[in-house]
């Protein structure tokens, strides 16, 4: 058969396209398992490290243990003792849902929620994380720290991030973007250190007590912090989201702090 | 039908193929190829490895794998067929990355994908395997692939060491210097800091091989 006739080259093209294909789909199939293994280590890293709990050394398994009832032993200062992150839900009041069956906790996530009760607030459940750093506060039921999942558009992408807060939720431990489609070296640079450290103790609310925690390329005072240039869309996003997530969490962190506020 | 004489397969000429780009006609230094994630990923060492591997992988498999359908790919489609097996290769790559280096594979992030438009792959698949047996032509790909890893490897080595004081994310220098009052120097972990390492590299290349360019 004549290689550069017209049906010739089109079988070609055709055979090739879909051996390329099912090449491609076995090797996403197969290796998918492991991958969602790794985003989930990843994330769950990026919450420690939200936490000030991850360092390089800490092995997989030592990072699901943090996530496990029976916890982690970890030494800080000399000090060793237990630590515990525990996931739990709230609703839209800030209610504290105890009756939730564990297997749907698990699979709880921010994002899903929202987009799936778009309208509908009140059917949301969200999604939190307490921390005990040590045996005696978990029993108590005396969280150290809470994290609370935040996502938001940025420019290109959604960008996905975690933000510590102290027990009583108005000062920020610490902020972490662990998933983004940004531009390198622009609004990518919202998982750099240098972006995310001027966070650490910040307050969310100014003296009105409205949310005022932000990024800002003007004056930089107790609720804001030093925006990146060049990348003002970005920046936008992580406002939003902060202004977005606080709020909604807000109404649990009230009832803790006694409706003051 | 006589039989053509049997070329041995580590010939002069096949030698030749691996040797050749890594010096003498390297496709970073040389043909200026590849310059875009030469600079993009070689702030620090270990990106600059993987990179380097993976487009040794991509550069070899797509070479050998074209060569092996040249006499039935169509003129027509074929730069179309070359990307669509640079592609796939690439995809590849980036999955497994993600698989068995998640770190590497975020710390990369597009530039992995952007292997596609790597120059040198593409030119190698048209200029090279298009015209050449299997063989050959995959010792092609590992020889410029290797010249490629090779100044990337050497410009994230410097970028490291010059740029974060570190080698393989390990502090490498001593803390007496740092009190001393030694900085390590910004430009480097920026792109610019890429162009004047790989202007110096150019530069030694040329006095080592006295190839120079006529004007």
């Amino acid at each position: 058969m004549d290689k550069n006739s017209t049906p010739y080259t089109l079988g070609f093209a055709a055979t090739i396209t879909i051996i390329c294909a099912v090449l491609l789909g076995v090797a996403a199939t197969g290796l998918k398992e492991m991958q969602q293994t790794n985003a989930e280590v990843d994330k769950k890293s990026k919450t420690l490290l939200a936490l000030g709990l991850f360092n390089e050394k800490i092995t997989k398994e030592e990072v699901l243990n943090f996530f496990e009832p029976s916890g982690q032993k970890l030494t800080i200062d000399d000090k060793e003792s237990t630590h515990f992150v525990v996931k739990f839900a709230i609703d839209h009041e800030g209610k504290v849902l105890n009756d939730l069956n564990e297997n749907v906790l698990k699979d709880l996530e921010l994002e899903p929620q929202i987009k799936e009760f778009p309208d509908s607030p009140e059917k949301r459940k969200y999604p939190i994380f307490a921390y005990y750093s040590s045996e005696d506060n978990f029993k108590a039921k005396k969280a150290d720290k809470y994290v609370i999942p935040i996502y938001g558009y940025g420019l290109w992408s959604n960008c996905y991030g975690v933000l510590a807060l102290n027990e009583k939720g108005d000062t920020v431990e610490n902020i972490v973007y662990y998933k983004h489609g940004e531009t390198p070296g622009l609004g990518g640079e919202i998982e750099k250190d240098y972006f995310t450290k001027p966070f650490q103790g910040k307050k969310v609310f100014n003296e009105k007590g409205e949310v005022a925690l932000t990024t800002t390329k003007g004056v930089i005072n107790e609720n804001t912090v030093p925006a990146v240039s060049g990348a003002t869309f970005t920046m936008d996003g992580v406002n939003n989201m902060l202004k977005k997530f606080i709020t909604i969490y807000d109404k649990f962190f009230q009832k803790k702090r006694g409706g003051a506020q | 039908m006589t039989a053509e004489p049997k070329e041995p397969m580590f010939s002069k000429k096949n030698i030749k193929l691996v040797k050749d780009p890594l010096i003498d006609n390297n496709p970073i230094a040389v043909q200026v190829l590849g310059i875009c994630s030469a600079l993009a990923v070689t702030a620090q060492l270990k990106p600059s490895v993987i990179m380097a591997i993976s487009v040794t992988v991509v550069i070899t498999f797509s070479n050998l794998i074209i060569s092996s359908i040249r006499k039935l790919i169509p003129n027509s489609i074929r730069i179309i067929v070359e990307l669509t097996v640079i592609a796939t290769l690439v995809i590849l790559v980036d999955q497994v990355l993600k698989a068995y280096a998640f770190e590497m594979s975020k710390q990369l992030s597009v530039f992995v994908g952007l292997i596609i438009t790597n120059c040198i792959v593409m030119g190698r698949a048209e200029a090279f395997a298009m015209g050449n047996k299997p063989w050959p032509s995959l010792l092609d790909g590992l020889g410029s692939g290797f010249g490629y890893g090779v100044i990337i490897v050497m410009v994230g080595f410097f970028r490291e060491i010059l740029g974060s004081g570190t080698l393989w994310g390990a502090d490498i220098i001593p803390s007496f210097l740092a009190n001393l009052g030694y900085v390590n120097n910004g430009l480097m972990v920026l792109p610019p800091g890429a162009f004047v390492i790989i202007g110096l590299i150019v530069w030694l290349q040329r006095e080592i091989t006295k190839k120079y360019e006529e004007h």
